[in-house]
């Protein structure tokens, strides 16, 4: 425990004899007088004397306890555990490292002053040149910084950058910056005393799995707290739009809003995409919310834009706004590679060529035999769908695997043991790219594949998660034949197998494939009742859906962390491809990463981007592809860690220190209130027990 | 207090008592004087007031024999006459410290119970002489027992009244003691009259002796004696309460025991009163807030003769 006035202690101490004085003072002076009853009065007095003394005494130990409470109450006694780092003492050889936490949590402000400049005070402080003393400083963001890489005694540039810096958009990694600190203190030497400080506002979502085992044993942390109290903050949490837009199609663009503050708040939303512009008013209840916006873009290419949040101030208005980039792609296109003729009708070629047509809106160019495999059609497809295909060569398994690298979806009906060979083949192209659940095998001799049900499937996922409550309606007639056996693989993800039968096999699969995804779906059509049951149609185009190439809010990344993102295929290294952002956002002077080829395709590869923003890959003045910078999502929430979990954190109590001095400070130094209501309840008991012993 | 003092005592006022002078001393008990007075005494025959005659029986006076009657009727009688003779009365005044409570100082007693016992026991010797009845003085002090024999004589009374003048009070209670030296030295039935503020501990002592008067045929009245100071405690933060007759002395706040010691003082008062009556005294309790004259007044209405 430890006084905010200490002073107040000594006086206190001082004015504790105030009632023995007083008492002294006021005890009254008797009046000799002689009495010939004074064996009357002897008398009275034996029976009324231990009463008297009783009450004089308990009064007297009761104004002390006045004096001495009214004397703690302006101290000011802070109960926790406060300071275990003295910066007062000049003799000692001390290598101490303060950690800065500069995440966007830190500008959050109220009333002009920012926790950082708190922080900015209290880590000057902790370099005093009095002292035998080397420094360290770590800018704590989502990658640490420091300031020199090893522990200086060059206190003016450790001061200068610490009011140099400002905060970044960024969580901020403690883990990094703790294991940092590790090292420094690390490598001093043993007579060395080893301190870390930490000044953050130590929120909950960047400091609750922080732990301090990587320190040295023997080294003192003291952790300096300045978060706000209270915090009463908006933000906007999240932009989600469909995996896949397609020009002139409506979708639903949903964006997720923080109330993190006990009341509902007004606010308006707007969105802003491209020639755009749409707002919604809304009351928020406390917590998170989801607001709507319907969409409908009638051009193709990337489009680029934001959501903002227009409300009374809050606590971080640095989170009020969300960059926004999606690309609008044409309608899909899907051919299908069927080995089958074209003339045979019915035939299971036939259904899917009908439903493709359907769904692509391209009545010509829907089919390929692989016979006459054209490379150029293959990959102007967004999907390809194969269906007894045959057995594939060597060569169309290694384009199709390099097509599925580059982002093509593929959906392949295994009818027969050629197809199962045809996906061992694909899986050797793609090596571990390709991982899929389940192998196919030939189906045990005398048990036929026919008459077949649906055991189970994952409601929840695509595709049948668009049937909502009409998928067993739907799926309850379907009977299935042909196909083959499957056996798990050995590292299976038994999830990524959507659907399986009643004789166990795996029915539907999902594998991802670098880019591009493959479904496979385990039975013949000609041999199953699915073509003429009215779910085949939504059921072929929700498969298609899902293998296409995702794009919309997947063309998002967070400040500070690296960014790796494909390019279109089309580009190559020879390109004159220049990084840049988009118009309503400021440029950086630190650059937009590095260009890289892989076997891919072109890379844009960025280590960190440190500013929030779209930013695009142009090539002949046209955007190819748009990036939306990002502020991570859990930096809104300002509600901070508690100094007992913190403290807990340490390896021994003793050697850890917890210190408020935010604006929470006044509000939880609460002892001096109860104290000053000890000390009227004392008063009261004074009272009570003069009337008790009244006379 | 007088406007015409006596020679022998500024205590005597004679013109303030000339009122009470009427009022002779009586008592209802047959009594042995010296000599003839008009009190009732305790020997019948003589040459006394004729009251009543009976039968002869052997032994008696045959000076007393009614010669007439027995012409008249053949029987002998013999003739009753009652004695009266004069009173002797015995003051027995408590001199002991504690009477002094209530002096202005340690040299002037005025406002003291011991003041108003001087001028009461003036007052009552100076009517008790004006029925040429005996009258005499026990003093109780722990200096020294001062006893002065019952007389009537004007020069006897004026000593006496001296001495009661130039009583000092000092000491610790001695009634007892006074009483059983009295008692040893008084052979005649008489009246024994008690001045005390009886506090004295323990009373035994004292009720123990005025058994004895009561049962040699005395008369015994006790006269205690309260001062208003006495009845309540002083008003006051605290005092240090000094004894008068040798106790410690005792700090306190009267406020914290008023209320017990006027319990224990009432308690005391019913004390007295009830082992007096108990004794066979005539009980009288008077403050000294009350003029003495009242006092006298008071006592000697019931008993005038």
């Amino acid at each position: 425990m430890s006084f905010l006035n200490p002073l107040a202690i000594l006086i206190g101490a001082v004015g504790l004899s105030l009632p023995l004085v007083v008492h002294w003072l006021t005890k009254p002076r008797p009046t000799p007088l002689p009495l010939s009853t004074i064996w009357f009065v002897h008398e009275a007095i034996r029976q009324r004397r231990s009463r008297h003394r009783l009450r004089d005494l308990l009064v007297l130990l009761l104004r002390m306890l006045a004096i001495a409470l009214i004397a703690l109450a302006i101290a000011r006694p802070m109960m926790r555990r406060d300071v275990v780092i003295d910066t007062s003492n000049s003799q000692i050889n001390v290598a101490r490292v303060l950690i800065v936490d500069v995440s966007q949590s830190m500008a959050a402000g109220r009333g002009g002053r920012q926790p950082l400049e708190r922080a900015r005070s209290i880590a000057d402080k902790y370099i005093s040149s009095d002292q035998d003393l080397v420094v360290g400083v770590v800018f704590a963001a989502a990658r640490p910084e420091v300031v020199f890489q090893q522990l200086s005694s060059n206190f003016s540039a450790l001061r200068q950058s610490i009011r140099n810096v400002a905060t970044l958009p960024q969580s901020a990694d403690a883990m990094a910056a703790i294991n940092q600190a590790a090292v420094w203190l690390g490598e001093t030497d043993d007579q060395m005393k080893r301190e870390l400080v930490v000044i953050s506002d130590f929120q909950r979502s960047d400091w609750g799995a922080v732990r301090f085992d990587a320190l040295p044993s023997d080294t003192k942390i003291q952790l300096e707290s300045v978060a706000l109290t209270g915090p009463d903050n908006l933000a906007v949490l999240a932009v989600r739009t469909p995996d896949r837009i397609s020009a002139g199609e409506p979708f639903q663009c949903e964006v997720e809003l923080g109330n993190f503050s006990a009341l509902e708040r007004p606010i308006r939303c707007r969105l802003k995409l491209g020639q755009l512009n749409k707002t919604i008013e809304k009351t928020l209840p406390p917590g998170q919310s989801t607001v709507t916006f319907p969409v409908e873009i009638a051009s193709t290419g990337w489009q680029s834009g934001s959501v903002e949040l227009d409300s009374a101030a809050d606590d971080l208005p640095a989170d009020d706004i969300r960059p926004l980039a999606i690309e609008v792609s044409p309608a899909a296109k899907v051919i299908l590679l069927s080995g089958q003729n074209p003339q045979a009708r019915p035939s299971s070629s036939y259904y899917l060529t009908r439903a493709i047509q359907q769904i692509s809106g391209d009545l010509a160019d829907a089919r390929m035999s692989p016979q006459k495999f054209s490379l150029d059609r293959a990959r102007s497809a967004d999907a390809l769908v194969l269906d007894h295909p045959g057995r594939l060569e060597r060569g169309l398994l290694k384009r199709l695997a390099d097509l599925m690298r580059r982002g093509t979806g593929m959906i392949y009906f295994v009818s027969e043991l050629a197809d199962g060979v045809n996906l061992s083949g694909l899986q050797q192209e793609l090596g571990a790219g390709m991982q899929m659940p389940v192998r196919f095998v030939p189906p045990a001799r005398g048990r036929p594949r026919r008459d077949l049900a649906i055991a189970e499937i994952s409601r929840r996922e695509r595709p049948f998660e668009v049937f909502g409550d009409a998928l067993d309606l739907a799926l309850a007639p379907l009977r299935f034949g042909g196909g083959l056996a499957t056996e798990l693989t050995d590292q299976s993800l038994q999830d990524r197998i959507l659907g399986s039968l009643t004789d166990q096999s795996a029915w539907l699969t999902m594998t991802d494939c670098g880019g591009g995804r493959l479904a496979i779906v385990n039975a013949d059509l000609e041999q199953s009742n699915l073509a003429v049951q009215p779910a085949f149609l939504p059921l072929v185009g929700e498969l298609v859906g899902s293998v296409l190439p995702a794009g919309g809010s997947g063309s998002e990344t967070t400040c500070g962390l690296p960014m790796v993102r494909l390019l279109p295929s089309d580009i190559s290294i020879e390109d004159d491809i220049v990084a840049r952002p988009d118009e309503d956002w400021p440029t950086i002077a630190s650059g937009y990463g590095s260009w890289e080829a892989s076997g891919s395709g072109m890379v844009w590869n960025w280590a960190a981007p440190p500013e929030r923003g779209v930013y695009e890959a142009v090539l002949d003045g046209r955007p190819r592809f748009k990036v939306a910078v990002t502020t991570p999502a859990s930096e809104s929430d300002l509600s901070s860690l508690q100094s007992g979990s913190l403290i807990a954190q340490g390896q021994s109590k003793d050697r850890i220190g917890f210190r408020d001095t935010g604006d929470q400070r006044e509000n939880k130094d609460r002892w001096w209130n109860w104290l000053l209501v000890a000390c009227v309840l004392g008063l009261v008991c004074e009272i009570c027990t003069l009337r008790i012993f009244r006379t | 207090m007088s406007s015409q003092k006596s020679e022998t005592s500024h205590y005597l006022d004679t013109a303030s008592m000339l009122g009470l002078e009427t009022m002779r001393f009586s008592t209802k008990r047959r009594i042995e004087g010296t000599f003839s007075g008009r009190h009732v005494a305790r020997r019948q025959g003589g040459a006394g007031q004729y009251i009543d005659s009976r039968e002869y029986s052997p032994g008696d006076d045959l000076r007393r024999l009614d010669w007439p009657a027995m012409g008249r009727t053949g029987r002998a009688y013999v003739r009753l006459y009652q004695d009266e003779t004069n009173l002797s009365c015995l003051l027995t005044i408590d001199a002991s410290g504690s009477m002094y409570f209530g002096a202005r100082s340690k040299f002037d007693d005025r406002g003291s119970k011991l003041e108003w016992t001087k001028y009461f026991a003036t007052a009552m010797t100076h009517l008790i002489a004006l029925g040429r009845d005996q009258v005499g003085m026990s003093v109780a002090a722990e200096h020294g027992l001062q006893f002065i024999a019952p007389a009537a004589a004007p020069r006897q009374i004026r000593i006496l009244q001296h001495e009661i003048a130039g009583l000092v009070a000092s000491g610790r209670t001695q009634l007892g003691e006074s009483l059983d030296d009295s008692f040893l030295r008084m052979r005649r039935r008489g009246v024994m009259m008690v001045i005390s503020d009886f506090l004295v501990q323990p009373l035994d002592d004292v009720l123990r002796g005025m058994r004895k008067f009561r049962a040699r045929g005395w008369e015994t009245i006790a006269v205690h004696l309260v001062h208003p100071d006495e009845e309540v405690l002083p008003k006051g933060v605290a005092f240090r309460f000094s004894g008068m007759e040798g106790e410690p002395n005792v700090d306190c706040r009267p406020g914290d025991i008023r209320n017990v010691y006027q319990q224990r003082f009432s308690q005391h008062c019913a004390h007295v009163r009830d082992g007096l009556l108990g004794a066979g005294c005539d009980y009288r309790r008077f403050s000294t807030a009350t003029p003495y004259l009242d006092a006298v007044r008071q006592f000697l209405v019931p008993r005038r003769g």
